[in-house]
C-alpha cells in the first residue's frame, strides 16, 4: 500500500502570496478548512474544521514543525478519530511567472482510518476488523 | 478482478452478503453448502447473494470434486477502504481550489504581507 501522497501544481502567484495562502488562517479557511489559530510558528497548534461525518465530529489537530518563510511549510495533521499521526509538507519553488507548490502527505499506515470511522459509526466493527487482519496478514500485494 | 466500485459498495450493502464475507475471512474457502447451513434463509437465497459477491469480484469461487468452494478476495475492498486513495481525492479538490484562491488573488492586485 502506498503510504504518501505527492501532489504537485502551478500557482499564478509568486511565492509570497502563496505563502500566505497557505498560512493565513482566514485564506487557509478560504480554500481547504476552517480554522483560526493557525500561525506559520515552529511548535504552534492549530484545529482545522471538516464536515463532521458520522461519529467523526470533523476535527483536525496539527502542529507547525517546520516554517521557512515562501520556503518550506509542514505540520501535522491527525483527525481525532485517526490512529497515525499524517504530516504534511508544502514546498514551494520560485519560478519566473508563478510558483511551483509540491505537497507531500505522508505517514499512513493500516486502512482509513477516515472511512473507517464513518463504517465504525454505522456497525460494521466486526467486518472491519476482519478485513484489516486478513489485509495485515496478507501484508504487500 | 478491478471491478466497478459502485459494484463493490453495492454487494457490501446488504447485511448477509457482509455476513457471507465475514464467514470466508474467518473461515478460509468453503463450500457453498456449508455457507448456507451457516444461515436461517434458504440455500437458493444464499447461493443468489454468493454469486452477487463474485460478480463484485469480492468471492471466487472454485470447484474441487462435487463442491464449490468460495473465498474471500479482499483486494477489491482494500481499495475502497484505503485511505489514501480518499486523501488523494480530497488533495485533488483541495489544491484546486488553492490554485484559483492563489490566481483569483494575484489578478486583483491583493496588498501581499
Amino acid at each position: 500500500m502506498r503510504k504518501t501522497i505527492y501532489k504537485e501544481i502551478f500557482c499564478e502567484g509568486p511565492p509570497e502570496s502563496v505563502w500566505q495562502s497557505l498560512t493565513n488562517p482566514e485564506e487557509i479557511s478560504a480554500w481547504l478548512m476552517q480554522t483560526s489559530d493557525f500561525r506559520a510558528e515552529v511548535g504552534a497548534k492549530f484545529t482545522m474544521q471538516a464536515k463532521p461525518m458520522g461519529k467523526w465530529d470533523g476535527v483536525i489537530y496539527g502542529e507547525v514543525l517546520v516554517a521557512e518563510k515562501f520556503s518550506v511549510l509542514s505540520y501535522t495533521w491527525k483527525g481525532s478519530q485517526m490512529k497515525s499521526t499524517t504530516i504534511l509538507k508544502w514546498t514551494l519553488i520560485p519560478e519566473s511567472d508563478g510558483t511551483r507548490l509540491k505537497m507531500e502527505h505522508s505517514g499512513f499506515s493500516g486502512l482509513g482510518d477516515y472511512v473507517l470511522g464513518i463504517f465504525h459509526a454505522m456497525g460494521w466493527n466486526r467486518f472491519l476488523k476482519q478485513l484489516n487482519n486478513l489485509i495485515r496478514k496478507n501484508g504487500k500485494k | 478482478m478491478a471491478k466497478n466500485k459502485s459494484d463493490v459498495f453495492k454487494a457490501i450493502a446488504d447485511p448477509t452478503r457482509r455476513k457471507i464475507i465475514e464467514l470466508l475471512m474467518i473461515s478460509g474457502a468453503l463450500p457453498i453448502t456449508a455457507i448456507a447451513g451457516d444461515f436461517k434463509s434458504a440455500r437458493q437465497v444464499i447461493t443468489r447473494h454468493i454469486y452477487i459477491l463474485e460478480k463484485a469480484g469480492l468471492v471466487s469461487i472454485e470447484d474441487s470434486g462435487r463442491e464449490r468452494y468460495c473465498r474471500a478476495e479482499y483486494l477489491p475492498l482494500r481499495e475502497i477502504f484505503d485511505w489514501v486513495s480518499l486523501y488523494e481525492k480530497f488533495w485533488d479538490e483541495k489544491l484546486d481550489a488553492l490554485q484559483v484562491h492563489v490566481k483569483q488573488k494575484n489578478k486583483t492586485g491583493k496588498k501581499m504581507n
